[in-house]
């Protein structure tokens, strides 16, 4: 086999016990990359699990909450390249103010680099072994989402003036990594301990 | 006779103890009926507003949620039923010195009631998780000297 070669090694299947559900909860976690303590954080059984989310001293996670839809197109996809494809994730949201403090993050938001913690409304609850293990999803752990666009329209029915911010991370070397630690409370546990401020 | 009949009596009364008062809590004149109710009303003084919040910043070790309209309703009572429940844990949370960094989730396999995260972190389990543990001392953001 060749180096690095890309195999499959199970059955495609649809899961008839969990039923695919699509949209994500109403809370998500933001946090600016450079604030995670990347040498503290611990893979589980594979590069597709994280176990361990450790930031930096003093450092904390953000809240971004979702009104109505307004995560709307957070997602996958993946990107052709000439040797290794790649995945361009996306992060959705928007902002419903416009103060000076928000003003104040939109340049933060336009110019930084973010990891988000996704929460699936597909759990997987039901799942042997490790249940609810398709809860948490992070997105941006390896590059970072970055801002490709935030506009704030001020004739928008919909947004009223409102930020609608995108947020994506472009050649992405995997999907957004699980989240899962010994089973799905613990892991929002965990989860909700990255917000210390 | 008499005389010492009398004399006996006083040092009978005299050894009789005064019953003891129950402890009151310091955190007891906020967990109270009036508060309660002006808490559900959102009727609360700026002053009880602001021993919620920074009560609840010193208990949870978190800070208080303030996106919504009843954040200060939801935090008092999480506060009230936290320490109707457990006073003597309330004051640990309260007077806990260590502060995990973000994220930190310290475990003792085979003993879930020894899990922590900076929300339900007290001296005791600080101090339980260093000792058995001493390499999770980088994971704590601050450690009392």
């Amino acid at each position: 086999m060749a180096n690095c070669d890309s195999v499959i090694a199970r059955d495609i299947s649809a899961n008839c016990e969990n039923t695919l559900v699509a949209e994500l909860e109403n809370v998500a976690y933001i946090i600016n990359r450079d604030d995670i303590d990347f040498d503290s954080c611990v893979y589980g059984t594979s590069q597709f699990v994280l176990t361990d989310i450790v930031l930096k001293a003093g450092k904390t996670a953000y809240l971004v909450h979702q009104i109505g839809d307004s995560f709307s197109g957070a997602g996958v996809e993946m990107e052709k390249k000439r040797f290794k494809n790649t995945y361009a994730t996306t992060f959705n949201f928007v902002v419903f103010d416009n103060d000076p403090e928000t003003k104040e993050n939109i340049e933060g938001i336009a110019n930084g680099r973010f990891v988000v913690i996704w929460e699936n409304k597909y759990k997987n609850t039901l799942k042997a072994g490790t249940p609810g293990d398709s809860t948490f999803e992070i997105a941006g752990f390896k590059l970072g989402l970055k801002c490709e666009t935030a506009t704030s329209l001020k004739y928008d029915p919909d947004s009223m003036g409102g930020w609608v911010v995108s947020l994506k991370e472009i050649g992405g070397p995997a999907t957004p990594i699980t989240v899962y630690k010994t089973d799905v409370d613990t892991t929002r546990l965990m989860i909700e301990a990255l917000v210390t401020a | 006779m008499a005389k010492a009949k009398k004399t006996k009596t006083t040092k009978a009364v005299s050894e009789v103890k005064a019953p003891e008062l129950p402890e009151v809590s310091r955190f007891a004149p906020l967990f109270v009926d009036d508060i309660a109710r002006r808490a559900i009303q959102k009727q609360l003084d700026p002053d009880e507003t602001d021993a919620i919040v920074r009560l609840y910043n010193a208990v949870m070790h978190s800070p208080m949620p303030k996106t919504c309209s009843n954040c200060v309703s939801d935090a008092y009572f999480e506060l009230y039923n936290l320490w109707k429940r457990d006073e003597q844990h309330f004051e640990d949370l309260y007077n806990c010195q260590y502060r995990l960094r973000g994220g930190v989730l310290l475990q003792a396999f085979g003993d879930k009631s020894k899990n922590c995260t900076n929300k339900n972190l007290t001296n005791e389990l600080a101090e339980y998780h260093l000792r058995f543990n001493p390499g999770c001392r980088k994971l704590f953001e601050r450690i009392p000297e």
